[in-house]
């Protein structure tokens, strides 16, 4: 923000001149392409490029099941596949909602084998429970979110339209190019940003780990995605016209 | 120099638990989860062995739980007497145990010993064209618990828990591992 424009907000004299109008389109600007990031992360897959799926069907006291396509026994030269994390309840001996992770595989890894019996509240165990719901409702909030911002996009073109004197010149190119270049860089930055949160989570602690990293990698990644999406989409756009 | 501090110190496997909990039913599990225990693949061979001496000589139905769907049992089971699905169930008989159907269910069908399944071996049964896993009447009914934490045995007849125990005992013993026998809620 430019000095003077800080002087007129600080004391009061608040008068909108160019540069505390670019300050707050600026600002706009980059909410929306959070929105966007975010809301393509929630539709994105923490497990995107990994061997990594949750089980469709439980049974009995589990709740949650993570499975590994590419471990277990190898029969008839195909991984069965294995379980890596689930979150149970009571069973048999068992009085308690707790954690599980395989016994046979990442012997050497000491937070995953901690992680084996381990106590947990309630309400761990019914996000465990709930996952397919939470995710579902995500995915159908994510998309309600995300035809806002389409919307919003929308708008940002037309008025760039209008300053280019109701035709398509510079300003209606830009944005286009902007707003194109932001949904690129948020779907394929979730993606991306999802499977290398994954890697590390799954260095971390697999499974447990593998799902909190692709999360979070899936959020920063469709954060940046589109940001970045947006100036490099713009860029060239500019490049373009400038030849 | 620093001295490496160990965070998960895991145990050599000694001994298991015969837990009573009725006189028609006991629990036969590790004291500990499965990867308590540094030798944890001598669970597999020991419950092999339990199975066996508890099953030997004796005809029985196998009941796998919610396995319809897995193809690879008709596959790997379809030299026994019968294979055949009820519901979600699929039901195997057999004239005697043998040590294949057991390697292949310990080894082969982790998951069924983990999380899926239950399965349930049940002995000395009569021809039962119901076939309910909850209302079939049996000799003994043998039953995986979750988590690869060993078995569940029930008994028609409380007389047979000597027969059962001096069964057990001598497996362990071959092992060089104690049974600690344990009435309900005698930690």
């Amino acid at each position: 923000m430019a000095i003077s424009s800080y002087y007129r907000c600080t004391y009061g004299n608040y008068s909108e001149t160019e540069s505390t109008v670019k300050y707050n389109e600026q600002n706009n600007s980059n909410g929306k392409e959070m929105i966007k990031g975010v809301s393509t992360a929630v539709q994105t897959n923490p497990y995107s490029g990994t061997s990594f799926k949750v089980a469709s069907k439980t049974s009995g006291a589990n709740v949650f099941n993570l499975l590994d396509s590419t471990a277990g026994k190898v029969k008839d030269g195909v991984a069965r596949g294995a379980s890596v994390f689930r979150v149970d309840g009571p069973h048999g001996k068992v009085t308690y909602n707790h954690f599980n992770t395989n016994s046979s595989l990442y012997p050497n890894n000491k937070i995953y084998q901690a992680l084996n019996h381990k106590k947990i509240s309630s309400v761990t165990y019914n996000i465990g429970k709930n996952a397919g719901k939470i995710t579902k409702t995500l995915k159908v909030g994510g998309r309600a979110v995300a035809v806002a911002a389409a919307i919003m996009d929308g708008k940002e073109i037309y008025d760039a339209y209008k300053k280019d004197g109701n035709k398509v010149g510079e300003n209606t190119i830009t944005t286009t190019s902007g707003v194109a270049g932001s949904w690129v860089g948020a779907i394929g930055g979730a993606k991306a940003g999802a499977t290398g949160g994954a890697a590390i989570g799954t260095m971390i602690c697999p499974g447990l780990g593998t799902t909190i990293g692709g999360i979070i990698g899936g959020f920063i990644g469709g954060i940046v995605g589109a940001i970045g999406g947006k100036t490099v989409g713009e860029g060239i756009a500019k490049e373009v016209m400038n030849r | 120099m620093l001295k490496k501090r160990k965070k998960f110190p895991k145990e050599r496997l000694t001994g298991a638990v015969l837990e009573r909990v009725t006189d028609h039913q006991y629990f036969f599990t590790l004291e500990h989860s499965l990867n308590h225990y540094e030798n944890y693949d001598w669970w597999k061979y020991l419950l092999k062995d339990i199975l066996f001496v508890l099953l030997y000589e004796t005809e029985f139905y196998l009941c796998i739980e919610n396995s319809v769907d897995d193809k690879s049992l008709w596959k790997d089971f379809k030299g026994y007497e019968s294979v055949d699905t009820v519901g979600d169930n699929v039901w195997i008989k057999c004239k005697n145990v043998d040590s294949y159907i057991l390697i292949t269910l310990l080894e082969d069908y982790e998951n069924l010993w983990e999380y899926e399944g239950p399965l349930h071996f049940f002995a000395g049964i009569q021809d039962d064209k119901e076939k309910n896993p909850d209302t079939m009447e049996y000799q003994m009914k043998l039953s995986s618990l979750r988590d690869s934490m060993g078995i569940e045995i029930k008994v028609a007849e409380k007389e047979m828990k000597e027969d059962i125990i001096k069964k057990i005992k001598k497996v362990m013993d071959s092992y060089r591992l104690t049974l600690d026998f344990k009435e309900e809620g005698n930690e």
